[in-house]
Parts: structure tokens; C-alpha cells; sequence
């Protein structure tokens, strides 16, 4: 008996064709992005070689600059992995962006007022920036569940409701007068998230957040609430028929994907920040809806993407500083690779399939016209 | 400002209602025609963005605040294609475009405002004049309100809302658009091409985006801004939500929530109430929740009811 490695995977439950397939569509809209970016840049930049150079290579120039893109590439995954549990769903909860902000500020509260000793006082902070970003977090989660509220829409307003309160916080009540800014007070060294390489400014965060990354994937393939939610996800009906309880299972992966973006906005404020002083949504909830769409919603690939972005990200920075192109030109690379990505059609096997009808359909009209003549 | 009285008294307050209703308006009715034609369009917001830039650079270049109503217009359509284009011809889930065509024009705003002149957030536009009608403005306050401090998009967008009504009721297009969204295969099988329709769809959504978008840098401000859709997009999704679907009672929820917005712009100086003004910014999205959450129990009941 001869057993192949596709017959192996085959017994997985996985395709080995259709995972090529993704694969090659991927590259490809990373490919088409990157073109249409380098045209712009030529476009824009009185110096399109270096500017290019700085992109593309210079996140790589040396372990610092590549600490960078570690760097930012951590609260991606941890907004990415917090999408990726709430699309599981098949809900479009935008909240995960709000608890970036309130978790970020309940941690740096939690931080700065309740003395704890050293690790307690880290993982106080992180859970509690978690737990007052799921309470919010509930809300439109339950508003869908119980009476069917757009939580898209629900969700974002209540972005806005959180970053006022949270501006208002840190405007009045928490303000630190010496700091000269709408700032908390400094947050202390005890409750920080240490560096983890040095020379670098990876910190813990990158080991929690890849830790949550297996137990989401754990969670999904071994548990019985995870099944549930990716059964309620697949087909609503379906799995309201077969006896789960659909409602609860929405609010469960909404809150779940909630807290993890609230322990995110946590330790990005314990790795990087002195002070809380956000006065606008940061954006990565946002960004981790772009990241799980990459990453084909799938948990292990979920890093990768983020990885990808944060490479991005980097690169455009380094550009940003070195030459006279905006960062922002990485939102054009973005927005095309997510159309194409997320594209049922592009590049897809359909797409090749539908390529060789149209060219058998023409070929036997071909035909038809030669027996035609004769 | 002394009172809530004074407030509600003053010509000024109703003016910037209307005048902050507008957006919502054209908001609503781009997320009404699209929900019509069956498509959750939330890429409204980022298409208001990119227009209300493409409107200020226009209007510049032209020295011609119609000149940058009409690119802004047309730039809302192009968006409006690239969002049919992806969810129709390529198969892409409505709001994972809509999540990043969002995306897309929050980034570009940036980026071409610095590629023209240096700076990351504002660009400034010729404004629209405010139209003064004779006769009728000297009708008591009616006439101070309606017809003499307020600009042609104003009138556009209430003439929008009529048309509208009229444009879904009675007309071939209309009639065919409110069909695709009802079911697109019935649609298909009398041999009308029901993606055409939705495409149309989705065209006329993007304008009315664009136009909204050009209303907040050219009409409402004489500036463009990164920051000043603030959502207005989504609210304008709201506010179709709750009205059901109806243009008339879509855009009487768009002028509601226009006046909560104008109320917490205003209400800091009304002395005697000492809410800081970050707190009475968030009143415009409770209000939104709160709208969302009474239109669902509402529905939820008379379902009940009906079965």
C-alpha cells in the first residue's frame, strides 16, 4: 500500500489543489497591489529609485528596523485573531477598533491606580483592559442577537460613544496637569510589558498574542462551543435546526473577539506607550477585519498576514522618513489586495475554469464554422 | 444663549439642522437605493470621503464650487463602480468591500493631500454661496430659515429625497431596482439582467455619496478635512434602517438626527447645564443606537403580531 501526501491530506478534510490555488490568488493580488504602489510612487516621488528602495528592502536593513516591523505587526494579529473569531460567526462586529481604545485606557487606569505586585500588576491590567472592552462589547453583539440590530452598524457608533468617553477621561478626570498633553499619568515600569529582544522593541506581547493565536485555533478544532459558532457561521438555519443555540453562540464569539482586541489595545499601551494619550480610534480593529481576510479567516494564517502588513507598514515609514512619499500610500496596496483577495472570482478555479469554456466554446463555434464551409 | 427656550427660538439653531441634516440626507438615500437593489452598501463613508476631497481640489482648481460638486459627483460613481464592480462582476461579500474600499479612502485622503500640498489634513475649497430668494425670505422666520441662508445642495437633497419617492414608485428603473432587490432570479427570467440593474444601482448610490461628500467640504465648511465624515456615512445607514425603507420617513430620521447633532454642537452655551463638550459629542451616535434599538422592537412586535 502506497500512500501519497495528497491522499494524506485528502484524508484531512484539505485540499491540496484548492490550497494552491489560494496561495497563487494571494501572491497574485500582492503582485497587482504592488505594482499599481510602485506606479504611484513613480508618479509622485522626485526620486522613485530610493523611495522604492527604502519600501521594499529597507525593513530588512537591519534587526532594528526589522524589530519595527515585528513591532507593529503585533497589535495585528491580535486585532486579526479578534476578527477572525467574530467573522467565524459571520458577524461584522466593528467594535474590536473601540476596544483597542477603551481596553488600551482601562489597562494604563488599571496600571497607574492599583498597586499590584509585578506580574499580577501586568496581567491585571491586560485582563481588566479585556473584560471593560467585552462589557461594552456586548452590547451590540446582544442588541443582534436578541433583536436583530445591524451590529455593523451598532458597533461603529458605539466606537464614537467610546473614544468620547475616553477623550473626555483623559481630558478631565485622569489628566496628568505636568505632562503638558490630555494624557494619563506615567504608567509604571512594574505594569510594563518588557522587551523581549534586545536591541529591539519586540516586547511580551508578541508571546501573549501568539499564545491566544493557539488557543483560538485550539478552540475551534477541539471544543464543542468553537464548532458551534463555526456551525452557526457556516449556516444560520442550519445550525438553529440541528439544535444549537444560535443566539448565545453569537454574543459568545462577538465577546470573545472583543476581549482579545481588548487585551490587545492593552498591551499595545503597556509595550509602547509612557502615557495614554489617544485622541482618535487607532484603527486597528479595522485593520484586523483586513488581516483575517488574508489570512482566509483561518488562525494559524493570521500572524502571517499580520506579519504581511506590518512588513508594509514598516516599509512605508521608512519611505515616509527617507523620501518624499506619504505612508499612506500603503491604504492603495491594502485596499486593492483585500478587493482581490476576498473576490470569489479572481483568480479562482472558477476563473480558470470559465477561461477554458470561453476558449472550448470558441473553438467548437470554430469548428461548427469549418464544418459550416465544408 | 441663556436657555433651553432661547436655543430652540433662535433662527440660527434651525439652520444648522438643516444644514447638518443635509449629509445624512444624501447618506441615507445612497444606502437607500442600494438596500433597495438588495446590497448592503457600507463603503457610503469612504466614498463621502474621497469625494469631499475630490470636490475641494476641484473646486480650487476651477475657482468653481460647481465645478467641484459635479467631480465630486463623479468620483462618488466611480467608487460606486469599483464597489459594483467587485461585489457583482468578481463575487466579493458586500461589506468585506465595503470594509476596504473604507479602508482605501481613509489612506488616500491622506496621501494625496500630501502629494499636493505637504500637509496631512486639511485642503482648503471655494465654498458655495448661500442662495438669498426675494419675497419669499421676508416671510417671518419661515422665510429667514428656509430661503435665506442656505445653499443649492441644501435644495438638491430635499428635491433628491421627492425624486426618489417618485423614482422608485413609477418608474420602469425604479420599479426594477426595488424587483432585483426582492428576488434578482424572478427578475432575470422575464429577461431583464438584474446585475445591469443593480450596477445602476450601486452607480446612483456612489453619486449621491459624492454629492454628500462635496456638501461637507464645499457647502457645510469652506474646507476639506481628514476627520470630517466622522461617521455621517453610517449614520446615514441608520437612519435608512429605521426608516423602513421609505425616502419620505428616511429622510424625516436623517433631519432627527441631524438635530441631535446640531444640539450637541450647540448646547454648550446654553448656560446652567455643565456638560463638557466631549460628552455631548457622543449624543449623536446614542441617539443612533437608541433609533436602531426602538425601530427593531417596533418591528419585532408587529411580526409578532402578524403571525
Amino acid at each position: 500500500m502506497k500512500k501519497t501526501l495528497i491522499d494524506f491530506f485528502k484524508i484531512k478534510g484539505f485540499s491540496l489543489q484548492k490550497f494552491i490555488f489560494e496561495s497563487l490568488k494571494t501572491i497574485m493580488a500582492i503582485l497587482i497591489a504592488y505594482l499599481i504602489a510602485i506606479i504611484i510612487i513613480l508618479f509622485v516621488s522626485d526620486n522613485p529609485s530610493e523611495s522604492i528602495y527604502w519600501f521594499i528592502i529597507g525593513p530588512f536593513s537591519n534587526i532594528m528596523e526589522f524589530g519595527e516591523l515585528i513591532k507593529k505587526a503585533v497589535p495585528l494579529m491580535f486585532a486579526g485573531i479578534a476578527a477572525c473569531v467574530i467573522v467565524k460567526a459571520n458577524q461584522f462586529n466593528l467594535f474590536t477598533e473601540g476596544a483597542f481604545y477603551i481596553g488600551g485606557l482601562a489597562a494604563a487606569l488599571i496600571a497607574i491606580y492599583i498597586k499590584l505586585p509585578a506580574v499580577l500588576a501586568v496581567i491585571a491590567a491586560l485582563v481588566g483592559g479585556g473584560i471593560v472592552a467585552a462589557l461594552f462589547g456586548y452590547i451590540p453583539s446582544k442588541l443582534k442577537s436578541s433583536l436583530n440590530v445591524n451590529e455593523f452598524v451598532s458597533s461603529i457608533m458605539l466606537n464614537f460613544i467610546v473614544l468620547w468617553i475616553g477623550v473626555y477621561l483623559i481630558s478631565n478626570v485622569v489628566i496628568d496637569e505636568v505632562s503638558g498633553d490630555t494624557a494619563t499619568k506615567i504608567i509604571p515600569e512594574i505594569s510594563k510589558l518588557k522587551v523581549l529582544i534586545s536591541g529591539t522593541n519586540i516586547t511580551y506581547g508578541l508571546l501573549i498574542v501568539i499564545g491566544i493565536i493557539i488557543l483560538v485555533k485550539i478552540f475551534f478544532s477541539r471544543t464543542l462551543p468553537g464548532y458551534e459558532i463555526k456551525m452557526t457561521g457556516d449556516n444560520q438555519r442550519f445550525a438553529k435546526f440541528s439544535g444549537i443555540n444560535v443566539e448565545r453562540r453569537v454574543v459568545m464569539a462577538q465577546v470573545l473577539g472583543i476581549f482579545i482586541a481588548g487585551v490587545g489595545g492593552a498591551a499595545e499601551i503597556l509595550s509602547n506607550y509612557h502615557r495614554f494619550n489617544w485622541k482618535t480610534l487607532p484603527g486597528f480593529g479595522f485593520d484586523g477585519f483586513m488581516v483575517t481576510i488574508i489570512a482566509k479567516n483561518k488562525p494559524l494564517f493570521v500572524p502571517l498576514a499580520a506579519l504581511f502588513i506590518g512588513y508594509l507598514r514598516a516599509g512605508a515609514d521608512l519611505m515616509a522618513f527617507n523620501s518624499d512619499v506619504a505612508q499612506e500610500v500603503v491604504a492603495i496596496i491594502q485596499g486593492v489586495i483585500i478587493l482581490l483577495i476576498a473576490s470569489e472570482r479572481f483568480f479562482s478555479s472558477s476563473f480558470f475554469k470559465r477561461l477554458l469554456d470561453n476558449y472550448k466554446e470558441r473553438r467548437n463555434h470554430k469548428r461548427m464554422d469549418v464544418m459550416k464551409n465544408e | 444663549m441663556n436657555s433651553f427656550w432661547d436655543l430652540f427660538s433662535s433662527v440660527n439653531f434651525y439652520v444648522t439642522i438643516i444644514s447638518l441634516a443635509t449629509p445624512l440626507i444624501f447618506a441615507s438615500m445612497a444606502a437607500l437605493i442600494s438596500n433597495k437593489a438588495g446590497v448592503v452598501n457600507i463603503s457610503i463613508e469612504g466614498t463621502m470621503l474621497v469625494s469631499a476631497l475630490v470636490g475641494a481640489i476641484f473646486s480650487t482648481l476651477f475657482n468653481s464650487a460647481i465645478m467641484g460638486i459635479l467631480f465630486a459627483c463623479l468620483a462618488g460613481v466611480f467608487l460606486g463602480y469599483i464597489f459594483a464592480l467587485s461585489t457583482i462582476k468578481l463575487r466579493t461579500n458586500e461589506i468585506l468591500v465595503g470594509i476596504a474600499l473604507n479602508i482605501l479612502a481613509a489612506g488616500l485622503v491622506v496621501f494625496i493631500i500630501y502629494a499636493l500640498t505637504g500637509n496631512k489634513s486639511d485642503y482648503s475649497s471655494v465654498p458655495l454661496k448661500t442662495i438669498s430668494i426675494p419675497l419669499l425670505r421676508d416671510i417671518p422666520i419661515i422665510g429667514e430659515i428656509f430661503f435665506n441662508s442656505l445653499n443649492l445642495l441644501v435644495y438638491l437633497a430635499i428635491v433628491i429625497v421627492i425624486v426618489m419617492s417618485f423614482f422608485l414608485k413609477k418608474t420602469v428603473l425604479g420599479i426594477r431596482i426595488r424587483s432585483v432587490g426582492m428576488n434578482a432570479k424572478a427578475v432575470d427570467s422575464i429577461g431583464v439582467d438584474s446585475e445591469k440593474v443593480k450596477i445602476i444601482a450601486l452607480l446612483i448610490a456612489g453619486g449621491l455619496a459624492g454629492l454628500g461628500g462635496a456638501y461637507m467640504s464645499i457647502g457645510f465648511m469652506s474646507s476639506f478635512n481628514t476627520g470630517m465624515i466622522a461617521g455621517r456615512g453610517f449614520i446615514g445607514l441608520a437612519a435608512e434602517a429605521i426608516g423602513a425603507g421609505i425616502p419620505y420617513v428616511t429622510a424625516l430620521f436623517a433631519v432627527v438626527f441631524g438635530l441631535v447633532n446640531a444640539f450637541s454642537l450647540t448646547a454648550q452655551t446654553i448656560t446652567g447645564i455643565n456638560i463638557p463638550y466631549e460628552l455631548l459629542n457622543t449624543l449623536p451616535y446614542v441617539v443612533t443606537i437608541i433609533g436602531l434599538v426602538v425601530f427593531a422592537v417596533i418591528k419585532k412586535r408587529r411580526n409578532k403580531n402578524n403571525v
